[in-house]
């Protein structure tokens, strides 16, 4: 039986259709919204592009500015600090003809990060990644290595120099906007000095200052207790935090020392969530800062640490172009240089970075009361006598380092040239070693002491380093000619740290990074024995100790480095380390990278102002 | 114990044997192992630095003799002995006791007179017969010792097999520059002894463990299950990596931790056939005789429930094998001493695939773990005959 079409099926299929033609209506109307929502994120985008170009002439101007009031009034200011600023290389990079904004840099990790908090986090990794968010008052300058003002305006220093006082960027601001003043440098450091935070390497550092006062909102002065060589570098060198968003921890301080990331600043690169960094990310992930305030906007969108513990899964995570830069071990980049493959895709780099530090041999003088047979000068010198270091260096390290004479780098003027290394000798060694009381009693090839007991001691290294335990199993054969058993022992990191802090260990391997200015106070100061501080071997001589308090009380530079040059000698008797070497930086770079130079501190890749970039036509990530 | 009861053994052990041997897999297994210990035992002789033999001005000397350990030679006296036991008729406790006697005897006699110099300088002999101060030299086979890192020549290491024309080095160098053949050889001593040691620990625990669990069953046995349970949930990699971290590397301390987590199988094993046992009239008898315990529990009850502890045994030693070579393939080994699973780990160091570091240690690992696998498998199949029939 038919069904009539009634007037209900017609109201019916009308609501129907009606209900369909709306829906396309609202679909199209969604999809324009769409549509708008990208032009003006497009303009937004343009719009922010602008300000920055603006902030950055702006900024230009300024100085420019400045620099003529400078040369109008040459009489005016009279300290030596108005030389440009931090940015002038910067600048000059990005009016090359080929510069652009854009792309990734995306690098490595060699271990895992546990927080990237200021102050809580003690590894270079974590520093890395923090000097990218946080600014301070000065920095250096790369090439000239003199002190160039970055949020300092200018700064003096009172005659009787215990007084720095400094001027900031009034533009100055943090990355979620808020302006930085000199409210937030004072309050930097009362909350270092706040014993509820955990920091005392830092407070221990920053005690040598007696106060910081903000003067006027854009004006800072530092007070020091007595006269330090450093302090210049120490005020400079302050990592300013924003006050407004540390200082609610000061309530809870457990929130601040516990917490895994929390790190706001006034950098050129900012976390996309201040406090929400966690180590599980597996990565640290920088975006730029919108509101940067410097003069020259930072050309890289992001900057990414990825964590890649695995060496070889590192090596082919570069080869496959994940990642921009490889550091190598010296036997694997002789290797690398004879990839086709990869020298098409990165350039490689050999420096001697003046930071990257030292290695060296301590050996554990024991305590007063119970002497090792290296509390004995003359049996440290016969160790260094036997230690062939011209031999390491060229087996081991296949010629990418040079002997290392003392903690100071032999390109800096604490270093005394006329101070030649020890060469090898195992005659010398045999007679110092002899004179000492050490000799062959018994005809066996192994020197034994008037007791009768072999001369015998165990070389504490860390255990995941190939190069080094390819050097300790190179020393135990050199050794054995001369009649000394060493007997290799790999350790973990945090054991041997523990063997550090207790001084159960007869000798250890390790470096030291140095700064510019090496401070030897806390290595081989007599006073840093006591406590878990770093004199760990127990040396002590009081001419020396003499000698670092008179040079560290050295402001006049002139009259200091002769100090340290006398320090230095008397190390060089005194053989409390043997000093093995410097080791160069072995560094593989993509080669998009354009700008990229070797300065006297190091290849500037990521140095800070970004000074590198990536030409348009070679992009590589999306924008 | 009769001389029946004796012949009845005995005889059911060489069934045993002659059905194990009666399968290829389990012979081919046991010619590899043999050919093993007989490398292990010879290791000094096969692949060292020492000259076997030579002429300085006249005099004879034997550098090789003059560097033989305690170690070295408690092994060779074992080696003879066991070639002398072979044709003796004896008891196998009582082969087992004068064995273990000569070696102990061996030991000390060479602890107490072997003084081996304790600072070794390889390249002495290479230079000096550069410089011609010998009259005549006989080399080892493989003239280079495991350690031997040949810095005279100046070699940088890992390189592949004959790459060197001079010096030799039929399975190539390591990244030392030592010969990878001789490191396989002195190995061979580390995987046997490990496998050896540390299910000898884990048998000997297991079994009195076990046997006094199922002999007095009760209380003793929800005990001991216990005890067994506790043990099981015990990861043995990872204590092994926290004892290495904390105590530094020793073969001994490995030996005793493989060993003491391993012998709760065992005993799960000897408990299972004491509590079938235990109610068997002999050892009932055994018992209103009057005999000791130890005698009930361990020359009554255990020469017939011994034969699936012997199969679980030989996959124990496999598995002791392995575990060092996982902790050597994680650079938590030895720090020197050669080790197959540690040269396995270089097979892809410095950005490079080494072939020979994979190859040769891999394969060694493979065929010694999959010989003992054989011959636990066949020694299965004849002492368990519903297993037989089931296939």
């Amino acid at each position: 039986m038919d069904r009539q079409f009634t007037l209900k099926d017609l109201v019916l299929f009308a609501t129907l259709g009606l209900l369909i033609v709306l829906l396309l209506v609202a679909m199209y109307m969604v999809d324009r919204q769409w549509l708008k929502l990208a032009a003006m994120e497009h303009s937004l985008q343009e719009q922010a592009q602008d300000m920055r170009a603006l902030r950055g002439q702006l900024g230009e101007l300024e100085r420019r500015i400045r620099s003529g009031e400078v040369v109008a009034g040459a009489t005016g200011e009279t300290t030596a600090a108005q030389q440009g600023d931090a940015f002038d290389r910067a600048y000059a990079a990005s009016r090359q003809p080929d510069y652009a904004e854009g792309d990734w840099v995306v690098t490595a990790f060699g271990t895992g990060l546990q927080t990237i908090t200021p102050l809580v986090s003690s590894d270079a990794y974590a520093s890395q990644v923090q000097s990218h968010v946080l600014e301070s008052l000065l920095t250096r300058d790369p090439q000239t290595l003199e002190w160039v003002g970055l949020l300092a305006r200018s700064w003096q220093v009172s005659d009787d120099g215990l007084e720095f006082t400094f001027q900031m960027h009034p533009e100055a601001r943090f990355s979620d906007g808020e302006p930085l003043t000199a409210n937030d440098v004072a309050f930097t450091f009362a909350f270092i000095m706040n014993p509820r935070i955990a920091a005392p390497r830092e407070r221990a550092y920053y005690s040598k200052i007696e106060s910081v006062t903000a003067t006027g909102t854009h004006e800072v002065v530092f007070r020091f207790r007595e006269p330090y060589f450093n302090a210049l570098s120490l005020a400079g060198g302050l990592a300013v935090l924003p006050q407004h968003f540390y200082a609610p921890y000061l309530e809870n301080p457990e929130a601040f020392n516990q917490s895994k990331g929390l790190l706001l600043g006034s950098g050129p690169y900012r976390l996309g969530d201040a406090r929400g960094w966690t180590p599980d990310q597996g990565l640290v992930e920088l975006e730029r800062n919108p509101r940067y305030w410097g003069r020259v906007q930072p050309p890289y969108e992001r900057v990414i640490w990825r964590i890649i513990e695995n060496d070889s899964a590192r090596l082919t995570t570069f080869r496959n172009g994940d990642i921009d830069t490889y550091s190598a071990r010296p036997l694997e980049y002789r290797r690398l240089l004879d990839d086709a493959a990869l020298s098409a895709r990165a350039r490689h780099f050999e420096y001697m970075s003046p930071v990257s530090g030292y290695s060296y041999i301590a050996w554990n003088q024991g305590s007063a009361e119970r002497p090792s047979p290296f509390a004995d000068r003359r049996v440290r010198e016969a160790m260094t006598w036997l230690t062939d270091r011209q031999r390491i260096i060229d087996e081991v390290f296949l010629g990418y380092a040079e002997v290392a004479v003392s903690p100071f780098n032999p390109r800096s003027r604490q270093h005394d040239p006329a101070l030649k290394p020890r060469g090898f000798s195992i005659e010398k060694a045999r007679a110092l070693l002899r004179e000492a009381g050490y000799d062959d009693r018994d005809g066996d090839g192994v020197i034994e002491d008037a007791e009768g007991r072999p001369f015998r001691f165990e070389l504490t290294f860390f255990q995941d380093s190939e190069d080094t335990k390819r050097m300790v199993l190179l020393l135990r054969d050199i050794y054995a000619r001369a009649g000394v058993l060493l007997e290799p022992k790999p350790t973990e990191w945090s054991v041997m740290i523990e063997a550090i802090q207790k001084r159960d260990f007869d000798a250890i391997t390790l470096g030291w990074t140095s700064g510019l200015e090496t401070d030897i106070y806390q290595i081989f100061h007599s006073s840093q024995i006591e406590g878990q501080a770093d004199n760990y071997v127990g040396y002590r001589n009081p001419e020396l100790d003499r000698l670092i308090d008179q040079a560290r009380a050295t402001v006049d530079e002139d009259a200091r480095m002769p100090l340290w040059q006398a320090a230095e000698r008397i190390l060089h008797e005194d053989q409390p380390y043997t000093f093995l070497m410097r080791r160069q930086q072995l560094l593989f770079v993509d080669r998009r990278f354009s700008n990229l130079e070797i300065t006297r501190m190091g290849l500037n890749f990521q140095m800070l102002p970004v000074e590198t970039y990536v030409p348009a036509p070679e992009q590589k990530y999306p924008r | 114990m009769t001389d029946v009861a004796r012949m009845r053994q005995r005889s059911y052990s060489a069934r045993i044997a002659r059905e194990v041997l009666g399968a290829w897999g389990a012979r081919i297994g046991l010619a590899w192992i043999l050919l093993l210990a007989g490398v292990a035992v010879f290791a000094p002789f096969l692949a060292s630095s020492h000259p076997w033999l030579l002429s300085r001005e006249g005099s004879i000397q034997s550098p090789v003799l003059a560097h033989l350990t305690a170690g070295d030679v408690m092994l060779l006296t074992a080696f003879l002995a066991m070639l002398i036991l072979w044709r003796l008729h004896l008891a196998l406790y009582r082969k087992g006791l004068i064995l273990l006697a000569a070696v102990l005897l061996a030991g000390l006699a060479g602890g107490a007179w072997l003084k081996p110099p304790q600072i070794v300088i390889y390249e002495q002999y290479r230079e000096a017969e550069r410089a011609g101060v010998y009259d005549w030299v006989l080399h080892a086979p493989i003239p280079y010792s495991p350690k031997d890192y040949l810095r005279d020549v100046g070699q940088t290491g890992l390189q592949g097999p004959l790459a060197h024309a001079q010096h030799r080095h039929w399975m190539g160098t390591e990244e030392n520059g030592a010969d990878v053949l001789s490191r396989m050889i002195h190995a061979s001593r580390i995987a046997l002894g490990i496998g050896f040691v540390a299910t000898g620990i884990a048998m000997v625990l297991g079994v009195i463990i076990g046997g006094l669990m199922g002999y007095f069953s009760g209380i003793v046995d929800i005990i001991g299950m216990r005890l067994v349970e506790i043990f099981e949930a015990i990861p043995q990699l990872f204590l092994l990596l926290t004892f290495v971290a904390f105590f530094g590397r020793s073969l001994y301390i490995m030996m005793v931790i493989i060993g003491l987590t391993a012998w709760p199988g065992y005993a799960r094993y000897v408990r299972a056939e004491y509590l079938k046992l235990r109610r068997q009239d002999y050892v009932q008898a055994a018992v209103a005789a009057g005999i000791p315990l130890t005698s009930v529990l361990f020359r009554h009850i255990l020469p017939n429930g011994v034969a699936p502890i012997l199969v679980a045994a030989s996959f124990g030693v496999a598995s002791a094998i392995l575990a060092e070579a996982v902790l050597s393939f994680l650079g938590l080994g030895l720090v020197d001493d050669p080790s197959w699973g540690q040269m396995l780990s270089q097979a892809v160091k410095s950005s490079t695939f080494n072939w020979w570091m994979a190859l040769f240690p891999g394969g060694a690992i493979f065929l010694t773990v999959l010989a003992y696998n054989l011959i636990g498998e066949s020694m299965r199949d004849a002492i368990d005959p519903y297993l037989k029939k089931s296939r």
